[in-house]
């Protein structure tokens, strides 16, 4: 019994499977070529406007310290809290197109987990504009712009740690977002509704140090600022290496939750699919 | 005057087909109220840490929105098919538009008219209200009389060059990266003042992709702004001029598309 069970377990989450839904999905990206130089362009063009826009509000007062980020510190965040959005690029429609066709049903019948094989699928994507739009943006600033990231091998490692962490959060959040359309037959507003919520309180654009007090005790309470603010803070050496490792219990504290919330609607969602009878 | 009747026709029919899904309705005005306020929130964190930007204060640099928010308003709401219009080329919809005695461009706007614009015009409004109030704009009977002229003018840029880079599609078939990132990725340019970036951006959007000129360059005019600091202090009273500029070369640039046509067959 047992066994089985054990057998089971490790049939759901077949490493040598998951690699293979990674490479399938990582070459349907490689096929766009035009979109995926387009997509360069769209992150600089963000990377260009935020980056404007910190020089021309530090340019406004004698200090050079703001908050703890002098003029180089801010801009460095700017450039790399979109390098890390950009690497989490995935496609949160997936969830929805099959609910829509119906094609959801086949991974009832599947012996994989559908959680994992989704993740399969979106580490692909991203692993892809992380090498086709990651590194040229964040190349292209290093000359452009004054960017300093402390070298130390250890921080690199306590960043890569939280940046995977991140990563699982951030696709746990479209999981859950994306289940919603087994009760909705449209999601686009909750997608938007997320896109705001994302932005704004994981400071993909602002870090949270200049949010003004009242709201910091909110920003704590969510899990958003896990996803972009601590992987990002940590690789510019703004946050500690000592606090990163609190950071990180954390952030596994979140996945936790949230995985246990992901199960509890797929599990939901499953029954719904069926009274619907697909 | 026949068509005309056809046109009114197709516009009822096409809000009634959205007004069918209320629920969803009200679902897409309250994520675009949402959007908005995600927005406001990192305006209002970042002036309320450093008061002001390149000189804009929180009432001009609301204003600054409001105009934007309703020239994209009104732009989505005749636009919208522009979005999507890489489709009907690659599943083979334009086809049929291309047999009917209609004029194909009608027949492509008047196929879809997005309704929850009316989230943009709220957003619009309120903006409005309070950039006036906080910046203490004095409302003359000329500018009353100018600021739905300018609107207009913002919404023939935003809606030519919605309709330029549609018509990239019936070279390229499939667009829709281009498409988002010209439509909706760069109007993240003009939530801040154009002044903020370094003089070749400036020229490049107001004399190649004229974007500046739906917010920045007419704000100048309603909140009496001196011009000095601009390329030249005449580009205030630009819009109308480069909206008709950029829809007659969007028009053009579509029929040339359209008679380039080959179906995909599908």
């Amino acid at each position: 019994m047992t066994i089985s069970f054990k057998n089971r377990l490790l049939n759901k989450m077949n490493l040598n499977l998951f690699l293979k839904f990674v490479s399938v999905s990582f070459q349907k990206q490689v096929t766009y070529r035009f979109d995926c130089f387009v997509g360069i362009i769209n992150g600089f063009l963000y990377v260009f406007i935020f980056t404007s826009l910190w020089k021309a509000l530090y340019s406004q007062f004698d200090t050079t310290v703001h908050n703890g980020y002098t003029l180089t510190a801010i801009v460095t965040y700017a450039v790399l809290v979109m390098a890390v959005r950009i690497s989490f690029t995935m496609d949160d429609s997936i969830i929805y197109r099959k609910v829509m066709d119906g094609s959801i049903a086949m991974e009832l019948v599947r012996p994989t987990s559908f959680f994992f094989m989704n993740l399969a699928e979106n580490v692909g994507h991203s692993l892809f504009h992380m090498m086709a739009r990651t590194t040229p943006i964040v190349i292209i600033s290093i000359f452009l712009f004054h960017i300093a990231i402390p070298f130390e091998v250890s921080r690199f490692l306590v960043f890569f740690v939280s940046f995977v962490a991140g990563y699982l959060l951030v696709s746990m959040l479209n999981f859950i977002a994306g289940l919603l359309a087994f009760w909705f037959i449209e999601i686009f507003p909750f997608m938007l509704f997320k896109y705001a919520l994302y932005t704004f309180f994981a400071g993909g654009i602002v870090p949270i140090d200049f949010f003004p007090e009242f709201l910091k005790p909110i920003v704590k309470l969510l899990p958003f600022q896990y996803m972009l603010y601590f992987p990002t803070t940590i690789l510019i050496g703004r946050t500690s290496l000592a606090e990163a490792q609190s950071i990180i219990m954390v952030q596994l504290m979140w996945i936790v939750i949230m995985g246990f919330i992901c199960a509890l609607m797929w599990n939901a969602g499953k029954k719904k699919l069926i009274i619907q009878g697909g | 005057m026949e068509s005309i009747k056809i046109y009114l026709t197709l516009f009822a029919t096409s809000i009634k087909a959205r007004m069918e899904y209320k629920a969803s309705f009200l679902f897409y005005v309250f994520a675009i109220l949402s959007f908005y306020a995600g927005q406001f929130g990192l305006l209002f964190v970042l002036l309320g840490r450093f008061h002001e930007i390149k000189g804009w204060t929180m009432g001009e640099m609301i204003f600054l929105y409001s105009l934007h928010a309703f020239a994209f308003g009104f732009t989505n709401l005749i636009f919208s098919q522009m979005v999507n219009f890489d489709k009907m080329i690659i599943d083979g919809d334009f086809d049929r538009v291309l047999v009917r005695p209609l004029s194909p461009l009608g027949q492509v706007i008047f196929s879809k008219f997005e309704i929850s614009t009316a989230a943009h015009l709220i957003i619009g409004s309120t903006a409005l209200y309070f950039g006036s109030h906080l910046a203490n704009i004095e409302w003359t009977l000329y500018k009353t009389l100018l600021f739905p002229v300018i609107i207009m003018g913002g919404v023939m840029i935003a809606g030519g060059i919605r309709l330029i880079v549609t018509s990239v599609a019936f070279w390229t078939l499939r667009n829709r990266s281009l498409v988002h990132t010209v439509i909706f990725s760069s109007k993240e340019f003009i939530n801040y003042p154009v002044n903020i970036y370094n003089m070749g951006m400036q020229f490049f959007l107001t004399f190649i992709f004229p974007i500046a000129f739906i917010n920045f360059y007419p704000a100048h005019f309603f909140l009496d702004r001196s011009g000095d600091g601009l390329l030249h202090p005449a580009l205030e009273m630009g819009t109308p001029i480069v909206g008709i500029i950029v829809i007659t070369v969007s028009i053009f640039s579509w029929k040339v598309g359209v008679n380039h046509y080959q179906s995909t067959g599908s």
